[in-house]
Protein backbone atom coordinates (compact mmCIF):
# COMPACT_ATOMS: atom_id res chain seq x y z
CA UNK A 1 0.00 0.00 0.00
CA UNK A 2 1.34 3.39 -0.83
CA UNK A 3 -0.46 6.31 0.16
CA UNK A 4 0.20 10.22 -0.94
CA UNK A 5 -1.20 13.25 0.41
CA UNK A 6 -0.47 15.91 -1.89
CA UNK A 7 -0.95 19.52 -0.97
CA UNK A 8 -4.02 18.55 1.05
CA UNK A 9 -5.85 21.21 3.27
CA UNK A 10 -9.07 21.08 5.08
CA UNK A 11 -11.08 24.23 6.36
CA UNK A 12 -14.09 24.07 8.37
CA UNK A 13 -15.61 27.26 7.63
CA UNK A 14 -12.98 29.37 9.01
CA UNK A 15 -10.80 27.61 10.68
CA UNK A 16 -8.33 25.56 8.82
CA UNK A 17 -7.72 22.26 10.37
CA UNK A 18 -4.55 21.04 7.94
CA UNK A 19 -2.19 23.34 5.60
CA UNK A 20 -0.67 22.00 3.32
CA UNK A 21 0.25 18.73 3.97
CA UNK A 22 2.16 16.81 1.46
CA UNK A 23 2.97 12.97 2.87
CA UNK A 24 4.07 9.82 1.29
CA UNK A 25 3.23 6.42 3.50
CA UNK A 26 4.24 3.39 2.13
CA UNK A 27 4.73 -0.46 2.96
CA UNK A 28 3.64 -2.65 5.85
CA UNK A 29 4.86 -0.36 8.34
CA UNK A 30 3.60 0.58 11.69
CA UNK A 31 3.44 4.78 11.98
CA UNK A 32 3.23 6.65 14.92
CA UNK A 33 1.06 10.25 14.27
CA UNK A 34 1.62 12.14 17.18
CA UNK A 35 0.55 15.72 17.52
CA UNK A 36 -0.62 18.13 20.26
CA UNK A 37 -4.55 18.01 21.02
CA UNK A 38 -5.95 20.01 17.90
CA UNK A 39 -2.59 19.71 15.74
CA UNK A 40 -5.07 18.23 13.12
CA UNK A 41 -4.60 14.56 13.84
CA UNK A 42 -8.13 13.51 13.85
CA UNK A 43 -8.67 15.86 10.68
CA UNK A 44 -5.94 13.93 9.05
CA UNK A 45 -7.03 10.76 9.70
CA UNK A 46 -10.70 11.09 8.81
CA UNK A 47 -9.50 12.24 5.36
CA UNK A 48 -7.23 9.13 5.31
CA UNK A 49 -10.72 6.71 5.69
CA UNK A 50 -12.39 8.95 3.29
CA UNK A 51 -14.68 10.08 6.03
CA UNK A 52 -14.65 13.39 4.13
CA UNK A 53 -12.95 15.46 1.43
CA UNK A 54 -10.10 17.80 1.29
CA UNK A 55 -10.86 20.95 0.66
CA UNK A 56 -7.62 21.74 -1.16
CA UNK A 57 -5.50 18.81 -2.84
CA UNK A 58 -5.42 15.09 -3.33
CA UNK A 59 -4.95 11.88 -1.36
CA UNK A 60 -4.33 8.79 -3.40
CA UNK A 61 -3.74 4.96 -2.51
CA UNK A 62 -2.02 3.23 -4.73
CA UNK A 63 -2.03 5.95 -7.42
CA UNK A 64 -6.10 6.04 -7.35
CA UNK A 65 -7.73 8.34 -5.51
CA UNK A 66 -8.97 6.50 -2.69
CA UNK A 67 -13.00 8.21 -1.90
CA UNK A 68 -16.02 6.65 -2.73
CA UNK A 69 -13.21 4.32 -4.16
CA UNK A 70 -14.74 0.97 -4.38
CA UNK A 71 -11.98 -1.22 -5.06
CA UNK A 72 -9.84 0.69 -1.63
CA UNK A 73 -12.30 1.47 1.01
CA UNK A 74 -13.13 -2.21 1.97
CA UNK A 75 -9.47 -1.98 2.42
CA UNK A 76 -9.08 0.66 5.09
CA UNK A 77 -10.55 0.67 8.77
CA UNK A 78 -10.66 3.73 10.98
CA UNK A 79 -11.18 3.24 14.68
CA UNK A 80 -11.74 5.79 17.28
CA UNK A 81 -13.58 6.82 20.62
CA UNK A 82 -16.83 6.94 19.51
CA UNK A 83 -19.60 7.42 21.38
CA UNK A 84 -21.67 4.33 21.73
CA UNK A 85 -24.49 5.90 24.40
CA UNK A 86 -26.97 5.31 21.52
CA UNK A 87 -26.05 2.33 20.15
CA UNK A 88 -28.03 -0.58 21.13
CA UNK A 89 -26.51 -3.57 19.16
CA UNK A 90 -24.76 -6.02 21.13
CA UNK A 91 -20.53 -6.80 20.62
CA UNK A 92 -21.89 -9.85 17.96
CA UNK A 93 -23.92 -7.77 15.95
CA UNK A 94 -21.01 -5.22 15.57
CA UNK A 95 -18.30 -7.76 14.95
CA UNK A 96 -20.80 -9.95 12.41
CA UNK A 97 -21.38 -6.58 10.30
CA UNK A 98 -17.87 -5.88 9.93
CA UNK A 99 -17.18 -9.83 8.99
CA UNK A 100 -19.88 -9.28 5.89
CA UNK A 101 -18.41 -6.30 4.91
CA UNK A 102 -14.97 -6.51 4.95
CA UNK A 103 -13.17 -8.96 2.84
CA UNK A 104 -10.13 -9.82 4.96
CA UNK A 105 -12.21 -10.40 7.88
CA UNK A 106 -10.75 -12.88 10.55
CA UNK A 107 -13.43 -15.07 12.94
CA UNK A 108 -11.63 -17.04 14.32
CA UNK A 109 -9.09 -14.25 15.00
CA UNK A 110 -11.80 -12.09 16.10
CA UNK A 111 -12.83 -14.78 18.77
CA UNK A 112 -9.56 -15.20 19.97
CA UNK A 113 -9.24 -11.54 21.13
CA UNK A 114 -13.09 -11.46 22.06
CA UNK A 115 -11.49 -14.06 24.88
CA UNK A 116 -8.17 -12.26 25.01
CA UNK A 117 -10.27 -8.85 26.17
CA UNK A 118 -12.65 -11.11 27.99
CA UNK A 119 -15.60 -9.03 25.73
CA UNK A 120 -19.02 -10.07 26.63
CA UNK A 121 -20.53 -11.09 22.81
CA UNK A 122 -24.47 -10.41 23.95
CA UNK A 123 -23.99 -7.16 25.65
CA UNK A 124 -25.17 -3.99 23.86
CA UNK A 125 -22.31 -2.01 23.16
CA UNK A 126 -24.11 1.20 25.08
CA UNK A 127 -23.77 -0.85 28.27
CA UNK A 128 -19.98 -2.26 27.66
CA UNK A 129 -17.69 -0.01 29.87
CA UNK A 130 -15.50 2.53 28.31
CA UNK A 131 -12.54 0.14 28.17
CA UNK A 132 -14.54 -2.90 26.80
CA UNK A 133 -15.77 -0.27 23.97
CA UNK A 134 -12.03 0.27 23.86
CA UNK A 135 -11.44 -3.39 23.28
CA UNK A 136 -14.15 -4.13 20.93
CA UNK A 137 -12.78 -1.13 18.91
CA UNK A 138 -9.26 -3.15 19.34
CA UNK A 139 -10.70 -5.84 18.24
CA UNK A 140 -12.87 -4.69 15.22
CA UNK A 141 -9.65 -2.92 13.80
CA UNK A 142 -7.21 -6.04 14.28
CA UNK A 143 -10.12 -8.60 12.71
CA UNK A 144 -10.68 -7.04 9.73
CA UNK A 145 -7.45 -7.26 8.71
CA UNK A 146 -7.90 -4.21 6.44
CA UNK A 147 -4.37 -2.79 4.37
CA UNK A 148 -3.97 0.34 6.24
CA UNK A 149 -5.75 0.37 9.47
CA UNK A 150 -6.11 3.46 12.24
CA UNK A 151 -6.51 3.53 15.48
CA UNK A 152 -7.04 6.93 16.61
CA UNK A 153 -6.94 7.09 20.30
CA UNK A 154 -8.91 4.36 20.88
CA UNK A 155 -6.63 2.43 23.72
CA UNK A 156 -7.86 5.70 25.88
CA UNK A 157 -10.43 3.93 27.95
CA UNK A 158 -7.93 0.81 28.45
CA UNK A 159 -6.27 0.25 31.63
CA UNK A 160 -2.63 -0.22 31.40
CA UNK A 161 -3.04 -4.10 31.85
CA UNK A 162 -5.06 -4.21 28.38
CA UNK A 163 -3.10 -1.79 26.60
CA UNK A 164 -0.22 -4.26 27.23
CA UNK A 165 -2.49 -6.72 25.60
CA UNK A 166 -2.44 -4.81 22.74
CA UNK A 167 0.54 -3.43 21.88
CA UNK A 168 1.47 -7.31 21.97
CA UNK A 169 -0.89 -8.80 19.70
CA UNK A 170 -0.59 -5.82 17.38
CA UNK A 171 2.68 -6.46 17.07
CA UNK A 172 1.87 -10.25 16.86
CA UNK A 173 -0.22 -9.81 14.24
CA UNK A 174 1.63 -7.04 12.27
CA UNK A 175 4.59 -10.03 11.93
CA UNK A 176 1.29 -12.65 10.66
CA UNK A 177 0.15 -10.21 8.07
CA UNK A 178 2.68 -7.53 7.59
CA UNK A 179 -0.43 -4.55 7.09
CA UNK A 180 -0.50 -0.57 7.41
CA UNK A 181 -0.74 0.67 10.58
CA UNK A 182 -1.65 4.08 11.70
CA UNK A 183 -1.57 4.93 15.04
CA UNK A 184 -2.27 8.00 16.58
CA UNK A 185 -1.75 8.95 20.40
CA UNK A 186 -1.19 10.90 23.35
CA UNK A 187 1.13 7.82 25.09
CA UNK A 188 4.00 9.10 23.57
CA UNK A 189 6.66 7.25 25.95
CA UNK A 190 4.51 4.13 26.15
CA UNK A 191 3.80 3.43 22.77
CA UNK A 192 7.06 4.68 20.98
CA UNK A 193 8.39 0.87 20.90
CA UNK A 194 5.76 0.12 18.58
CA UNK A 195 6.58 2.89 15.93
CA UNK A 196 8.62 1.95 12.57
CA UNK A 197 7.86 5.81 11.66
CA UNK A 198 6.75 8.40 13.13
CA UNK A 199 4.72 11.58 11.81
CA UNK A 200 4.55 14.76 14.27
CA UNK A 201 1.71 17.22 13.12
CA UNK A 202 2.18 20.42 14.33
CA UNK A 203 -1.06 23.25 14.25
CA UNK A 204 -2.31 21.46 11.28
CA UNK A 205 1.23 21.31 9.38
CA UNK A 206 3.53 17.96 9.46
CA UNK A 207 6.71 18.81 11.03
CA UNK A 208 8.59 15.25 11.18
CA UNK A 209 8.08 12.57 9.06
CA UNK A 210 11.24 10.18 9.70
CA UNK A 211 12.21 6.54 10.80
CA UNK A 212 11.53 5.58 14.35
CA UNK A 213 15.61 5.35 14.75
CA UNK A 214 16.56 8.11 12.78
CA UNK A 215 14.38 10.29 14.26
CA UNK A 216 15.63 9.31 18.17
CA UNK A 217 19.25 9.56 16.85
CA UNK A 218 18.88 13.35 16.33
CA UNK A 219 19.20 13.73 19.74
CA UNK A 220 21.20 12.83 22.53
CA UNK A 221 21.51 12.35 26.62
CA UNK A 222 24.42 13.04 28.13
CA UNK A 223 25.04 11.81 31.88
CA UNK A 224 27.74 12.20 33.94
CA UNK A 225 29.77 14.49 36.90
CA UNK A 226 28.04 17.62 36.11
CA UNK A 227 31.20 19.77 36.37
CA UNK A 228 32.41 17.79 33.38
CA UNK A 229 28.42 17.81 31.60
CA UNK A 230 28.37 21.75 31.51
CA UNK A 231 31.23 22.72 29.98
CA UNK A 232 30.46 19.62 27.15
CA UNK A 233 26.93 21.03 26.56
CA UNK A 234 27.94 24.78 26.40
CA UNK A 235 26.12 26.43 23.36
CA UNK A 236 23.85 23.47 21.82
CA UNK A 237 20.30 23.01 22.15
CA UNK A 238 18.89 21.80 25.66
CA UNK A 239 15.90 20.12 25.28
CA UNK A 240 15.84 18.39 29.08
CA UNK A 241 17.68 18.63 31.96
CA UNK A 242 17.62 16.83 34.76
CA UNK A 243 20.53 16.70 38.21
CA UNK A 244 20.66 14.11 41.05
CA UNK A 245 23.27 15.04 43.63
CA UNK A 246 26.21 15.83 41.41
CA UNK A 247 25.37 13.52 38.39
CA UNK A 248 23.90 15.87 35.73
CA UNK A 249 21.93 14.16 32.95
CA UNK A 250 21.17 16.91 29.79
CA UNK A 251 19.41 15.63 26.89
CA UNK A 252 19.91 17.18 23.39
CA UNK A 253 18.95 18.08 20.17
CA UNK A 254 21.14 17.37 17.37
CA UNK A 255 23.60 13.77 16.96
CA UNK A 256 27.02 14.11 18.28
CA UNK A 257 29.67 13.63 15.84
CA UNK A 258 31.96 10.71 16.06
CA UNK A 259 34.80 13.06 17.47
CA UNK A 260 32.23 14.71 19.95
CA UNK A 261 31.29 11.04 20.92
CA UNK A 262 35.06 10.15 21.43
CA UNK A 263 35.85 13.23 23.38
CA UNK A 264 32.51 12.46 25.98
CA UNK A 265 33.58 8.58 26.17
CA UNK A 266 36.87 9.91 26.97
CA UNK A 267 36.12 12.04 29.72
CA UNK A 268 33.91 9.90 31.61
CA UNK A 269 30.70 10.82 30.11
CA UNK A 270 27.95 8.44 28.84
CA UNK A 271 25.79 8.92 25.61
CA UNK A 272 22.57 7.55 25.37
CA UNK A 273 19.61 8.05 22.74
CA UNK A 274 16.67 10.86 23.73
CA UNK A 275 13.27 9.64 24.07
CA UNK A 276 10.56 9.75 21.27
CA UNK A 277 8.33 12.12 24.37
CA UNK A 278 11.43 14.64 25.06
CA UNK A 279 11.87 15.52 21.39
CA UNK A 280 8.28 15.71 20.78
CA UNK A 281 7.83 17.82 23.57
CA UNK A 282 10.18 19.92 21.87
CA UNK A 283 9.48 19.98 18.61
CA UNK A 284 5.91 20.54 19.40
CA UNK A 285 5.78 22.63 22.53
CA UNK A 286 6.53 25.99 24.42
CA UNK A 287 5.39 29.05 22.37
CA UNK A 288 2.02 29.39 22.72
CA UNK B 1 -19.33 -18.89 -6.13
CA UNK B 2 -20.36 -15.82 -7.55
CA UNK B 3 -19.57 -12.96 -4.69
CA UNK B 4 -22.65 -11.19 -3.89
CA UNK B 5 -22.30 -7.08 -4.88
CA UNK B 6 -21.80 -5.30 -1.53
CA UNK B 7 -25.04 -3.32 -2.61
CA UNK B 8 -27.20 -6.18 -2.82
CA UNK B 9 -26.11 -7.13 0.79
CA UNK B 10 -26.50 -3.72 1.65
CA UNK B 11 -30.46 -4.02 -0.05
CA UNK B 12 -30.75 -7.46 2.10
CA UNK B 13 -29.52 -6.26 5.40
CA UNK B 14 -31.60 -3.12 5.35
CA UNK B 15 -34.63 -4.73 4.00
CA UNK B 16 -34.41 -7.66 6.52
CA UNK B 17 -33.67 -4.82 9.64
CA UNK B 18 -36.57 -2.30 8.07
CA UNK B 19 -39.18 -5.36 8.04
CA UNK B 20 -38.18 -6.55 11.29
CA UNK B 21 -39.47 -3.01 12.24
CA UNK B 22 -42.38 -3.22 9.95
CA UNK B 23 -43.47 -7.04 11.58
CA UNK B 24 -44.41 -4.53 14.84
CA UNK B 25 -46.26 -2.29 13.01
CA UNK B 26 -47.81 -4.26 11.12
CA UNK B 27 -48.60 -6.65 14.75
CA UNK B 28 -50.20 -3.33 15.88
CA UNK B 29 -52.34 -2.66 13.14
CA UNK B 30 -53.61 -5.86 13.38
CA UNK B 31 -54.28 -5.05 16.90
CA UNK B 32 -56.22 -2.06 16.54
CA UNK B 33 -58.25 -3.78 13.39
CA UNK B 34 -59.74 -6.45 16.31
CA UNK B 35 -60.73 -3.29 18.43
CA UNK B 36 -62.32 -1.48 15.10
CA UNK B 37 -63.92 -4.67 13.90
CA UNK B 38 -65.90 -5.54 17.25
CA UNK B 39 -66.72 -2.20 17.68
CA UNK B 40 -68.19 -1.93 14.02
CA UNK B 41 -69.95 -5.53 14.58
CA UNK B 42 -71.03 -3.72 18.06
CA UNK B 43 -72.52 -0.42 17.18
CA UNK B 44 -72.22 -1.04 12.75
CA UNK B 45 -69.83 2.00 12.03
CA UNK B 46 -68.21 1.84 8.71
CA UNK B 47 -64.52 0.94 9.26
CA UNK B 48 -61.28 0.57 6.47
CA UNK B 49 -60.04 -2.70 5.98
CA UNK B 50 -56.70 -4.02 6.86
CA UNK B 51 -55.35 -2.70 3.33
CA UNK B 52 -57.08 0.75 3.01
CA UNK B 53 -56.03 1.06 7.08
CA UNK B 54 -52.64 0.22 6.22
CA UNK B 55 -52.91 2.48 2.78
CA UNK B 56 -53.10 5.69 5.49
CA UNK B 57 -51.08 4.28 8.82
CA UNK B 58 -48.06 2.68 6.67
CA UNK B 59 -47.24 6.01 4.57
CA UNK B 60 -46.63 7.56 7.92
CA UNK B 61 -44.35 4.58 9.35
CA UNK B 62 -42.38 4.45 5.66
CA UNK B 63 -41.72 8.55 6.30
CA UNK B 64 -40.41 7.31 9.86
CA UNK B 65 -38.19 5.15 8.48
CA UNK B 66 -37.00 7.00 5.69
CA UNK B 67 -35.84 9.82 8.17
CA UNK B 68 -34.17 6.98 10.00
CA UNK B 69 -32.16 5.55 6.37
CA UNK B 70 -29.58 8.43 7.11
CA UNK B 71 -28.99 8.47 10.49
CA UNK B 72 -29.30 4.54 11.73
CA UNK B 73 -28.05 3.10 8.60
CA UNK B 74 -25.16 5.25 6.17
CA UNK B 75 -22.36 5.74 8.64
CA UNK B 76 -22.45 2.59 9.83
CA UNK B 77 -22.23 0.83 6.59
CA UNK B 78 -19.29 3.75 5.93
CA UNK B 79 -17.68 2.85 8.70
CA UNK B 80 -17.43 -1.04 7.59
CA UNK B 81 -15.12 0.31 4.79
CA UNK B 82 -19.25 0.83 2.07
CA UNK B 83 -19.06 3.53 -0.23
CA UNK B 84 -22.03 6.33 -0.30
CA UNK B 85 -23.26 5.40 -3.59
CA UNK B 86 -23.41 1.80 -2.33
CA UNK B 87 -25.04 2.88 0.39
CA UNK B 88 -27.27 4.86 -1.76
CA UNK B 89 -28.16 1.78 -4.14
CA UNK B 90 -28.86 -1.05 -1.81
CA UNK B 91 -30.72 1.78 0.55
CA UNK B 92 -33.35 2.35 -2.61
CA UNK B 93 -33.52 -1.28 -3.23
CA UNK B 94 -34.39 -2.45 -0.22
CA UNK B 95 -37.36 0.62 0.10
CA UNK B 96 -38.76 -0.52 -3.43
CA UNK B 97 -38.81 -4.25 -1.65
CA UNK B 98 -40.74 -2.85 1.62
CA UNK B 99 -42.84 -1.06 -0.84
CA UNK B 100 -43.86 -3.61 -2.51
CA UNK B 101 -44.02 -6.21 0.59
CA UNK B 102 -45.86 -4.16 2.99
CA UNK B 103 -49.04 -3.62 0.44
CA UNK B 104 -48.91 -7.84 -0.30
CA UNK B 105 -48.91 -8.27 3.31
CA UNK B 106 -51.64 -5.95 3.99
CA UNK B 107 -53.55 -7.46 0.70
CA UNK B 108 -53.40 -10.71 2.64
CA UNK B 109 -54.13 -9.36 5.60
CA UNK B 110 -57.20 -7.77 4.14
CA UNK B 111 -58.53 -11.04 2.34
CA UNK B 112 -58.33 -13.04 5.46
CA UNK B 113 -59.79 -10.22 7.29
CA UNK B 114 -62.89 -10.27 5.05
CA UNK B 115 -63.27 -13.98 4.71
CA UNK B 116 -63.50 -14.12 8.88
CA UNK B 117 -66.40 -11.26 8.30
CA UNK B 118 -67.91 -12.83 6.05
CA UNK B 119 -67.17 -17.05 7.91
CA UNK B 120 -68.33 -15.80 10.99
CA UNK B 121 -71.26 -13.55 9.22
CA UNK B 122 -69.96 -10.35 11.34
CA UNK B 123 -72.17 -6.95 10.56
CA UNK B 124 -69.43 -5.04 9.49
CA UNK B 125 -69.45 -2.83 6.58
CA UNK B 126 -66.43 -1.28 5.23
CA UNK B 127 -65.45 2.29 3.74
CA UNK B 128 -64.34 1.70 0.18
CA UNK B 129 -61.01 4.26 -0.85
CA UNK B 130 -63.26 5.97 -2.66
CA UNK B 131 -64.74 7.63 0.92
CA UNK B 132 -61.48 7.90 2.43
CA UNK B 133 -62.01 11.82 2.65
CA UNK B 134 -60.33 14.36 5.14
CA UNK B 135 -63.03 16.58 6.26
CA UNK B 136 -64.82 18.18 3.34
CA UNK B 137 -65.55 21.69 2.96
CA UNK B 138 -65.31 23.69 6.46
CA UNK B 139 -64.97 26.67 6.82
CA UNK B 140 -61.74 28.19 6.48
CA UNK B 141 -59.64 29.80 9.70
CA UNK B 142 -55.92 30.26 9.15
CA UNK B 143 -55.46 27.38 11.98
CA UNK B 144 -57.29 24.60 10.27
CA UNK B 145 -55.82 25.80 6.60
CA UNK B 146 -52.60 25.46 8.11
CA UNK B 147 -53.68 21.76 9.95
CA UNK B 148 -55.17 21.14 6.55
CA UNK B 149 -51.49 21.89 4.82
CA UNK B 150 -50.14 19.36 7.19
CA UNK B 151 -52.45 16.88 7.44
CA UNK B 152 -54.37 16.40 4.01
CA UNK B 153 -51.93 15.09 1.92
CA UNK B 154 -50.85 12.68 3.88
CA UNK B 155 -54.43 11.20 4.82
CA UNK B 156 -55.83 12.51 1.85
CA UNK B 157 -53.77 9.94 -0.45
CA UNK B 158 -54.18 7.72 -3.67
CA UNK B 159 -56.16 4.75 -2.76
CA UNK B 160 -57.93 2.11 -4.83
CA UNK B 161 -59.82 -0.37 -3.40
CA UNK B 162 -58.29 -3.97 -3.29
CA UNK B 163 -61.44 -5.56 -4.40
CA UNK B 164 -62.36 -3.82 -7.55
CA UNK B 165 -58.87 -3.66 -9.33
CA UNK B 166 -56.06 -5.58 -6.92
CA UNK B 167 -53.13 -4.66 -9.36
CA UNK B 168 -54.20 -1.07 -9.42
CA UNK B 169 -54.83 -1.39 -5.38
CA UNK B 170 -51.17 -2.78 -4.63
CA UNK B 171 -49.57 -0.37 -7.33
CA UNK B 172 -50.50 2.33 -5.99
CA UNK B 173 -50.42 1.65 -2.14
CA UNK B 174 -46.57 0.46 -3.30
CA UNK B 175 -45.70 4.31 -5.07
CA UNK B 176 -47.55 5.79 -1.83
CA UNK B 177 -45.05 4.07 0.32
CA UNK B 178 -42.14 4.43 -1.82
CA UNK B 179 -42.99 8.39 -1.90
CA UNK B 180 -43.30 8.86 1.89
CA UNK B 181 -39.67 6.70 2.54
CA UNK B 182 -38.02 8.96 -0.04
CA UNK B 183 -39.47 12.22 1.09
CA UNK B 184 -38.35 10.88 5.10
CA UNK B 185 -35.04 10.15 3.43
CA UNK B 186 -34.64 13.60 1.53
CA UNK B 187 -35.27 15.21 5.30
CA UNK B 188 -32.78 12.91 7.16
CA UNK B 189 -30.01 13.12 4.40
CA UNK B 190 -30.79 17.24 4.38
CA UNK B 191 -30.40 16.99 8.08
CA UNK B 192 -27.12 15.29 8.33
CA UNK B 193 -25.58 17.40 5.93
CA UNK B 194 -26.59 20.64 6.32
CA UNK B 195 -27.84 20.47 10.16
CA UNK B 196 -30.39 22.55 12.29
CA UNK B 197 -31.58 25.77 10.88
CA UNK B 198 -30.96 24.77 6.70
CA UNK B 199 -32.27 21.08 7.57
CA UNK B 200 -35.49 22.61 8.44
CA UNK B 201 -35.39 23.59 4.49
CA UNK B 202 -36.02 19.87 3.93
CA UNK B 203 -39.27 19.32 5.96
CA UNK B 204 -40.53 21.86 3.79
CA UNK B 205 -39.26 20.89 0.39
CA UNK B 206 -40.42 17.71 1.19
CA UNK B 207 -44.25 19.40 2.20
CA UNK B 208 -43.51 20.90 -1.01
CA UNK B 209 -43.38 17.23 -2.63
CA UNK B 210 -46.59 16.00 -0.64
CA UNK B 211 -49.02 18.79 -1.52
CA UNK B 212 -47.80 18.68 -5.44
CA UNK B 213 -48.41 14.99 -5.09
CA UNK B 214 -51.84 15.24 -3.52
CA UNK B 215 -53.12 18.18 -6.02
CA UNK B 216 -52.23 15.68 -8.65
CA UNK B 217 -54.40 12.91 -7.17
CA UNK B 218 -57.13 14.94 -6.67
CA UNK B 219 -58.27 18.84 -6.96
CA UNK B 220 -60.05 18.33 -3.72
CA UNK B 221 -57.15 18.31 -2.17
CA UNK B 222 -56.68 21.81 -2.97
CA UNK B 223 -59.53 23.17 -2.75
CA UNK B 224 -58.42 24.60 1.20
CA UNK B 225 -55.33 26.04 -0.42
CA UNK B 226 -56.89 27.57 -3.31
CA UNK B 227 -56.72 31.24 -2.34
CA UNK B 228 -53.00 30.96 -1.99
CA UNK B 229 -52.19 28.82 -5.22
CA UNK B 230 -51.51 30.79 -8.33
CA UNK B 231 -52.85 28.67 -10.54
CA UNK B 232 -56.70 27.10 -10.39
CA UNK B 233 -56.81 23.92 -9.07
CA UNK B 234 -56.54 20.61 -11.64
CA UNK B 235 -56.45 17.20 -11.59
CA UNK B 236 -54.71 14.63 -13.73
CA UNK B 237 -55.90 11.43 -15.26
CA UNK B 238 -54.82 7.73 -13.39
CA UNK B 239 -52.22 6.90 -15.98
CA UNK B 240 -50.37 10.42 -15.84
CA UNK B 241 -50.97 10.73 -12.26
CA UNK B 242 -48.67 7.24 -11.84
CA UNK B 243 -46.28 8.70 -14.36
CA UNK B 244 -46.15 11.86 -12.46
CA UNK B 245 -45.82 10.01 -9.24
CA UNK B 246 -42.76 7.27 -10.27
CA UNK B 247 -40.99 10.94 -11.52
CA UNK B 248 -41.69 12.65 -8.11
CA UNK B 249 -39.97 9.52 -6.72
CA UNK B 250 -37.23 9.61 -9.04
CA UNK B 251 -36.42 13.72 -8.36
CA UNK B 252 -36.53 13.00 -4.71
CA UNK B 253 -34.05 10.10 -5.22
CA UNK B 254 -31.90 12.01 -7.34
CA UNK B 255 -31.93 14.95 -4.56
CA UNK B 256 -30.80 12.11 -2.04
CA UNK B 257 -28.10 11.13 -4.28
CA UNK B 258 -26.62 14.68 -4.93
CA UNK B 259 -26.96 15.35 -0.94
CA UNK B 260 -24.91 12.34 0.00
CA UNK B 261 -22.86 11.89 -2.72
CA UNK B 262 -20.05 13.46 -1.18
CA UNK B 263 -20.94 14.11 2.56
CA UNK B 264 -18.79 14.01 5.40
CA UNK B 265 -19.39 10.98 7.78
CA UNK B 266 -19.87 12.49 11.43
CA UNK B 267 -17.44 11.07 13.85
Amino acid sequence: MRVEFNGVSLRYNTFEALKQITLRLEGEKIYGLLGRNGAGKTSLLTLLAAYREPTEGTITVNGQIHFENEKIMPDIAFLYERDYKEESETVKEVLEMAERYRPAYDREYAEYLVRRFKLPLEKPVKKLSKGMQSAMNVTLGLASRTAITIFDEVYLGMDAPTREIFYRELLEDQTRHPRMFILSTHLVSEMDHLFDEVIILDKGKVVVQEAYDRLVSRGVTVTGDERIVDPFVEGKKILNEQRLGKTKSVTLYGAFTEEEMARARSEGLDVGPVSLQDLFIFLTGEED
Amino acid sequence: MKQRSVSAKIAIDMFAVQMGWALWYLGIVTMIQIVRLIFSAKNGSRIEDFFLSTGQSANIFMFVLGILAVYAFMPAFIRNGVTRKEFFKGGIAAAAGLALALPLIAGVMALAERSLVRLADLPVSYHSAGMIDSGGDSPSSWVRTIIRMIIVPVFDIPLADLQENGLLAIALHALNLAFFYLSGWLIGAGFYRYGGPAGLGFIVLALFFFHLRAFLWKKEAAESLKQWLPVDTFSIPLPGFIFASLALIFIMAWLIRLLTRRVAVKL
